[in-house]
């Protein structure tokens, strides 16, 4: 049987025989009115309509190029057309053979995405100098707990023999602890490849600074200002900034490594550029300023950031096309997968910023049950899970902070109201409509 | 009725995002001619999202035109070095100085002073006119400065006793 031949706006183009296969490098994600061909090679994202998906579909099924023409019914020429626009950006091919449906291949993915704790937060105290008004403690964690450092240390062999080897030491202010120095060479005994400190930098003594120097420690500082009235005002502590500051002057000339931790709050909106400049001149690394969580005292909205939170909305198709985190996504939560936070009371969250989300007590049961339990369950929290989302196209290539939509709905499973995108309608909407959905 | 729907509606294609590759953004064709600045328009557009902070690093980190386009702003890379980094342009067009790499980024990983080269500070500021609304977040420039002049002096100071 000959080709079919469709005339289209002068052009002639063949139907050809055989099979529509999609490109070895590309994925197909259907959404609710539109799906998505993903090019990972060319990193590039193409979406196509309903009946397009359809053909896609049909010819994974193994359908032949004129069963699909007889089963949709479409007209030849705009078939051809889509057929030939595909083909020209190599998103398809013609096999003469069925396309076998394509397995999402794993290969040397398959250790990664293994479930694996890969890092873990422990606050080894909950204990605090400052107040801050964002923090993710809030006033009912301001009894203080504080484990004994025995527990510590076996938390951290735990973690260690689950594969862990990515830890932060938080609080509260970790650096209140005297013995904490202790931890962290019980960390680096074990295996920790990677320790970090996060520190308000108000308590760091000079044998604290050099202990970190000797031993390579990474320290992340918190500064909500170069300013010393905004930081203070933040922080709740008069006298703060200054004392931060002499913190952050000593780990510089002690050269420990260093990064900065920028909170984006209302207020001090006006000054995050500046403010990142300011760490960036002394040769501190820190990205732009985070806005603040609606989790503890962050959840309150008075203190968003509203024009600075803005550029944090997603209002058109801006994603990075990569297959790695393509696949991790298909099969595990974008952000939480491999991590676990351990409160000074013990719980396991899946992050800190998720303070109701309990999967386990460490005082009652073993971290491996827990992580193979309920912080599972947290880790499988896809994008397939979550309302709204699990019909959008963009699913796989979108990161979640599931915090972020908890915290703002109340509800675990609601789309994150930082994104704009109507899968229904397949429509962007404004910047400004997302955070209306208020707890 | 839906199949009906279907036999009705033509297949198409719309291609939602082109290819954002590393070399493409960071390419010197940046600071080329005026044919060339659409490409550079198109990076810097005032509503492309901002570099997110995550330490997680969202794949839909972007930068605000000012980094790419002011000479007085680092390179933020994450950790995954994908199209986000962008260069301090007089810092990497000095051969010899690499980029400050993001708090995630590997320790290897630095950004090509070769990336900006070609570029001077009078082309990348043409562009500022379009991205106005940088200024909300960056007042008190100066009072910034003198902090920054006195934690400077107090490093070295704490330097020299520390050695």
């Amino acid at each position: 049987m000959s080709d079919k031949l469709s005339r289209h706006k002068g052009k002639v183009w063949a139907i050809p025989k055989g099979n529509i296969a999609i490109s070895p490098h590309c994925e197909l994600v259907q959404g609710a009115k539109y799906s998505l061909v993903i090019d990972f090679e060319k990193e590039g994202l193409h979406r196509i309509n309903s009946s397009a998906s359809k053909i896609l579909r049909l010819s994974k099924k193994g359908l032949s190029i004129q069963d699909i023409l007889e089963e949709t019914g479409m007209d030849s020429v705009s078939f051809a057309d889509f057929i030939q626009e595909m083909k020209s950006k190599e998103l398809i091919t013609i096999q003469h053979k069925p396309g076998v449906e394509k397995k999402i291949h794993l290969n040397r993915l398959d250790q990664k995405l293994s479930a694996e704790l890969h890092s873990i937060w422990i606050e080894v105290t909950s204990r605090c100098n400052l107040r801050c008004i964002h923090c993710y403690a809030d006033d009912r964690e301001s009894i203080d707990f504080e484990p004994k450092v025995d527990r510590i240390l076996d938390w951290l062999g735990k973690a260690s023999a689950l594969g862990c080897r990515r830890v932060q030491f938080t609080g509260g202010e970790c650096t209140l602890r005297k013995d904490i120095c202790d931890c962290i060479r019980h960390a680096k005994e074990i295996g920790f490849e990677h320790i970090e400190v996060f520190t308000n930098g108000t308590n760091l003594t000079e044998a604290l600074i050099r202990f970190f120097a000797e031993n390579k420690i990474n320290v992340t500082l918190s500064l909500y200002s170069f300013n010393s009235t905004t930081h203070d005002a933040i922080s709740g502590l008069p006298g703060s900034h200054r004392m931060t500051l002499n913190g952050l002057k000593q780990l510089l000339a002690y050269q420990v490594p260093l990064r900065g931790s920028i909170i984006a709050m209302k207020q001090n909106e006006k000054e995050l550029q500046t403010t990142q400049k300011f760490l960036h001149e002394l040769g501190v690394r820190s990205g732009p300023a985070d806005p603040v969580r609606p989790c503890g005292r962050g959840v309150n909205l008075k203190h968003w950031p509203e024009k600075y939170g803005l550029s944090f909305m997603r209002t058109k198709p801006q994603f990075i096309v990569d297959n790695s985190s393509f696949q991790k996504n298909l099969h595990w939560n974008s952000c939480w997968f491999g991590k676990a936070a351990i409160t000074a009371k013990g719980q396991v969250i899946p992050c800190v910023f998720a303070r109701d989300l309990i999967a386990g007590n460490l005082y009652k049961e073993s971290l491996k049950s827990i992580v193979l339990g309920s912080l599972l369950e947290y880790w499988r929290l896809t994008r397939d899970k979550i309302s709204i989302c699990r019909d959008c196209e963009y699913r796989y290539l979108c990161n979640d902070c599931r915090p972020w939509a908890y915290g703002y709905t109340g509800n675990l499973f609601a789309k994150s109201p930082t994104c704009t995108y109507d899968p229904y309608e397949g429509e962007w909407g404004p910047s400004e409509i997302a955070l209306k959905c208020k707890r | 009725m839906v199949e009906k729907e279907e036999k009705k509606e033509k297949p198409s294609m719309e291609t939602v995002q082109e290819n954002i590759r590393l070399s493409d953004l960071l390419a010197a064709r940046v600071c080329n001619p005026a044919s060339e600045k659409i490409d550079q328009i198109q990076i810097c557009k005032p509503d492309i999202l901002s570099c997110l902070p995550d330490r997680f690093c969202r794949p839909n980190i972007f930068c605000k035109p000012d980094i790419v386009c002011k000479p007085d702003i680092v390179c933020l890379p994450d950790r995954f070095c994908r199209p986000n980094i962008f260069c301090k342009p007089d810092i990497v067009c000095k051969p010899d100085i690499v980029c400050i790499p993001d708090r995630f980024c590997s320790p290897d990983i630095f950004c090509k002073p070769s990336f900006y080269a070609e570029c001077s500070p009078s082309q990348f500021l043409d562009f500022e006119p379009e991205i106005p609304e940088m200024d909300v977040f960056a007042s008190g420039m100066r009072e910034m400065a003198k902090v920054l002049e006195e934690v400077q002096k107090d490093i070295q100071e704490l330097k020299k006793r520390i050695k």
